[in-house]
């Protein structure tokens, strides 16, 4: 019997080694070949950014000169108050537009709450530009209401902030509505049984549930503003931004160094509001109970009325903007013939490529759903559910959130100098689709990773334990198990891949060559160009394929709840 | 508190001859600085049922994750039938697992599931379907093949979990912690099943349990441990009957510790009160030490034939427990904490006990043990 209890130190003997099984071996190669591919991916490109921003024009190292010149030339360093003003009035606009919209479609009994959150998320279909389209049409130069500003112009921080604002807007309520989705039933029954009124209620319960979702909100649409291309360079005018210094100082003046100086400037507050916004999420998930009661709303119909006003007046302008670029898309000539005619669909008179960039950006779109959902699930799952190299996987972990704190456009940019590098032996990859494809899937990694890594983690910690046990190799539990789990979560990724290649322009603008031309750059083009109306037509053809998406994906995650799901019964 | 009295048949192995067939050799795990296992050796005999036994963070599980080659030890061996197994992956060691998620496959049928590990073994269909037939006629569940987990019961998916390990046959059957998620009436019933289950097949098992009542009905042998080291190896009524260590004491079923000096090897002083006990091994008198013994070993029937270790007590408190009384006494003796009683239904009519009366009781010498303090 041993019973001494020894304090001792184990003695100094090389802990045995486990030899590996086979499909340990592959795991491990996947996790290295994951880390391979976000290295070049993703922290090769940025590494070239930084770097760049160090040099002269030339190449050589030239140490902080280049921000030297940034600060102190006036023209250069206004833009970037101009970003940040912006963006913080957009922030202060749509942060209490939004919780009021978010509150009523989930603490108050309106009618039409899924008609309200449907129209509400309609501008995620469509690139930024076009709602910058759709106010120029509104209120520019020809436009129909322009009364309605009393002689101010909409080119400028007012377009861009209006623009911006329903540009956020769908984004921000998506997280308000996830944050003002838990509610503890039992806390608001406890407070109205001492006796509190509601106004005490909604101060003393409801807002510090939802402390942390606002701030993740502001934060969340503060960056957005902040990196957006497409509104400044659609509705900007004279008014410079960071994003469209950025583009330039590259596309336009050629200064590399200079570009990526902006691009540094472009980032810091991204990677800022990122790092907060990540301590303040830690804060929210410590919030939920598993005790917790769901809320259920009660009618009240004053308030109830009242809120149903208020979600009228904020979606029907947020639709309608969208609603009168597809329609003056149709138009023959803006304003003085107003009859209806496809002639501004048929691209090729208008642009060069013509039709063929809306096919390039299918091709580009198909290729990041199924590319970009193979890697993300696979190496979810490699971090989730193998063991070893503690050191690469730590690695993997970092660089698989790097992307949401990383603006498009400064990521494309790191991509030129990297890609572009004569020395580089993948520079052959520079000027086909397949880059953009790599940078797409690289820029929107981090949202499909983090709800990959969810629904991984939803199952059971031990499969993976149970297979090994009854010798069967990880990758046919994988096959047999965790994909047809997760094949909901596997479709969602792959649409969420598809829209936003679909829609992205901010990454792509420094890496299209003519023949990969994708639609959203075509209606950058066009528009520049002047052929407002043909922008918009391609912008309600993305719209039109990223809602036909959609409506597949609906369809089919129905079917495919009825038909393979069925072990979710009871 | 049950304590098993019958002795067991079965195929209880006869541990003085055999060879081990488990060896679970000096194994150290260190987390850091943090030894969660400190030296820790035992055997297991073919056709054994062990119980790993210990309150949480003792060590019980992360043993069992070594053991099942989930985990690597810092030092140490795992001798499988004579054989080394420490080196190897979990996929290459033949055990038998069943946790305490259950763990099931939850979009495969149980056929599915536990047919699992048998296309490993590159059977053939219809064995395969003989096998698995086989396994569920066993569980007693053999209709129930074409059903997903999630339509089965908590203690139905315990039963498909257990097939499932048992299916591919293997060499040790390895629990951890199974019964945890079952309510109390099933817990119980799946006890008896499992350990009856086991014996039918004669497979060497190992069960982590927290629940000292789980270890007692179920294992041929307890290890009980606490602190990443083991305070004792036994069988069920050895560790019942005679706990090595005051954790042990305290661990296992219920206990009064009380305070006291060891007068001489057969007294020990407890406040005003001199008891006799059985003589404690490596103490020395005037040693302080504590006294230990269990509720049900105090004799309540005051006039009886006992005549050594009577306490005058007043009865504080009587808690009615469904199948006896625990009384809360207060010795007359000063000094003294209250100490514990389980007073049978019967005793209690016969005697006329109640809050407030004065009894006097006594403590058999043979069932107090005693331990050196600190």
């Amino acid at each position: 019997m041993a019973t001494a209890v020894s304090t001792a130190l184990a003695p100094a003997v090389r802990a045995p080694r486990q030899k590996l099984a086979r499909d340990e071996w592959i795991a491990r190669g996947g996790l290295v070949a994951l880390a391979l591919w976000l290295t070049v991916a993703l922290a090769l490109p940025l590494w070239a950014l930084l770097s760049k921003s160090f040099q002269s024009r030339t190449g050589t190292f030239v140490g902080l000169a280049n921000f030297v010149t940034y600060f102190s030339t006036p023209t250069l360093f206004v833009s970037f108050w101009n970003s940040v003003s912006v963006a913080l009035v957009t922030t202060a606009i749509v942060l209490p537009g939004t919780f009021a919209y978010a509150y009523a479609l989930t603490r108050s009994g309106m009618r039409g709450k899924s008609v309200f959150a449907g129209l509400a998320l309609i501008p995620i279909l469509a690139p930024s530009l076009l709602q910058a389209i759709g106010l120029i049409y509104l209120f520019g130069n020809q436009g129909l209401v322009r009364g309605l500003l009393l002689g101010n112009s909409i080119y400028g921080s007012l377009g861009i902030t209006i623009g911006e604002a329903i540009y956020c807007f769908p984004h921000a309520l998506m997280i308000l509505v996830t944050a003002l989705s838990i509610a503890d039933a039992r806390l608001y029954d406890s407070a109205e049984a001492l006796g509190a009124s509601p106004r005490r209620v909604f101060f003393t319960v409801t807002l510090p549930g939802v402390k942390y979702g606002i701030m993740s909100t502001a934060l969340v649409v503060f960056t957005l503003v902040i990196t957006d291309f497409g509104i400044p360079k659609v509705i900007g005018g004279r008014f410079n931004v960071l994003a469209t210094d950025v583009y330039k100082q590259v596309i336009g003046q050629q200064n590399f160094g200079m570009g990526a100086v902006v691009g540094m400037m472009l980032l810091v507050p991204a990677v800022l509001a990122f790092v907060a916004e990540r301590l303040v999420q830690r804060r929210q998930t410590a919030l939920l109970t598993a005790r917790a009661v769901p809320f259920v709303p009660r009618r009240k119909p004053v308030t109830d009325w009242l809120l149903f006003a208020f979600c009228a007046l904020v979606a029907v302008p947020v639709v309608s903007l969208l609603g009168v670029a597809a329609w003056a898309s149709l138009i023959k000539f803006w304003p003085y013939d107003l009859s209806v005619s496809l002639k501004n669909y048929a691209f090729s008179h208008f642009d060069a490529q013509g039709w063929s960039s809306y096919v390039n950006s299918l091709r580009m779109a198909a290729w990041t759903a199924v590319i970009g959902t193979a890697i993300v699930f696979a190496g979810a799952y490699l971090l989730e559910k193998t063991r070893g190299f503690p050191v690469v996987r730590a690695i993997v972990q970092l660089f698989a959130m790097l992307p949401l704190a990383v603006p498009g456009l400064v990521l494309g940019l790191g991509y030129i100098f990297f890609f572009n590098d004569p020395k580089n032996p993948l520079g052959f990859l520079y000027g086909t689709l397949a880059i953009l494809v790599i940078n797409t899937v690289a820029h929107y990694y981090t949202v499909s990773h983090l709800t990959a890594t969810t629904a991984l983690k939803q199952l059971d910690s031990e499969f993976e334990a149970v297979s090994a046990s009854l010798k069967a190799p990880f990758y046919r539990t994988l096959w047999k198990v965790t994909v047809p789990v997760c094949l909901p979560t596997i479709l969602s990724i792959s649409v969420y891949m598809f829209v936003n290649a679909m829609t992205t322009v901010s990454a792509a603008i420094f890496l299209y060559v003519p023949h990969t031309k994708l639609a959203s750059i075509a209606i950058v083009n066009m528009d520049d160009a002047g052929q407002t109306a043909a922008a918009a037509a391609m912008g309600v053809m993305i719209v039109i394929t990223s809602a036909g998406v959609r409506l597949v994906h609906m369809l089919a995650t129905r079917v495919l709840e009825t038909r393979t799901q069925a072990w979710r019964n009871r | 508190m049950s304590v098993p009295t019958t002795s067991r048949l079965g195929q209880t192995p006869d541990i003085d001859t055999a060879a081990p067939y488990l060896q679970v050799a000096s194994i150290w795990k260190r987390f850091g600085t943090f030894n969660a296992l400190m030296d820790v050796s035992f055997d297991i005999f073919s056709g054994e049922f062990v119980c790993l036994l210990g309150p949480s963070g003792c060590g019980k599980t992360t043993l069992l994750r070594i053991i099942m080659g989930l985990e690597i030890q810092s030092v140490g061996r795992i001798v499988l039938n004579g054989r080394d197994i420490s080196g190897l992956p979990p996929s290459a060691r033949d055990f038998g697992i069943v946790f305490q998620s259950y763990a099931l496959f939850p979009n495969l049928t149980v056929f599915d599931n536990v047919a699992y590990g048998l296309h490993s073994r590159k059977m053939k269909r219809g064995q395969i379907t003989q096998r698995v037939g086989d396994l569920l006629t066993l569980i007693g569940m053999p209709d129930a093949a074409r059903k997903f987990p999630a339509q089965l019961s908590g203690g139905m998916q315990q039963r498909v979990a257990l097939a499932r390990a048992l299916a591919p046959s293997p060499s040790v059957l390895l629990l951890d912690e199974p019964l945890s998620a079952l309510d109390a009436r099933l817990r119980v019933r799946l006890r008896h099943e499992i350990r009856d289950l086991q014996q039918r097949l004669g497979v060497t098992t190992i069960l982590v349990t927290h629940d000292q009542e789980e270890a007692l009905t179920m294992a041929d042998r307890i290890v009980v441990m606490n602190q990443g080291v083991i305070e004792q190896i036994g069988t069920p009524m050895e560790v019942y009957r005679g706990p090595a260590t005051p954790f042990v004491a305290d661990f296992v079923g219920e206990m009064n510790i009380l305070d006291g000096v060891l007068v001489d090897a057969h007294r020990v002083r407890v406040g005003t009160t001199e008891l006799t006990c059985e003589p404690a091994d490596g103490l020395a008198p005037g040693d302080e030490v504590r006294v230990c013994f269990r509720p049900e070993d105090v004799d309540v029937r005051s006039g009886g034939a006992a005549t050594t270790n009577l306490m005058p007590v007043e009865i504080v408190a009587l808690d009615f427990l469904g199948s006896f009384y625990r009384a809360t006494l207060k010795p007359a003796a000063v000094g003294t904490a209250d100490v514990r009683a389980d007073v049978a239904i019967h005793l209690h009519r016969e005697f006329g006990l109640a809050p407030g009366k004065t009894i006097t009781v006594s403590l058999p010498a043979d069932r107090i043990r005693v331990f050196s303090k600190g």
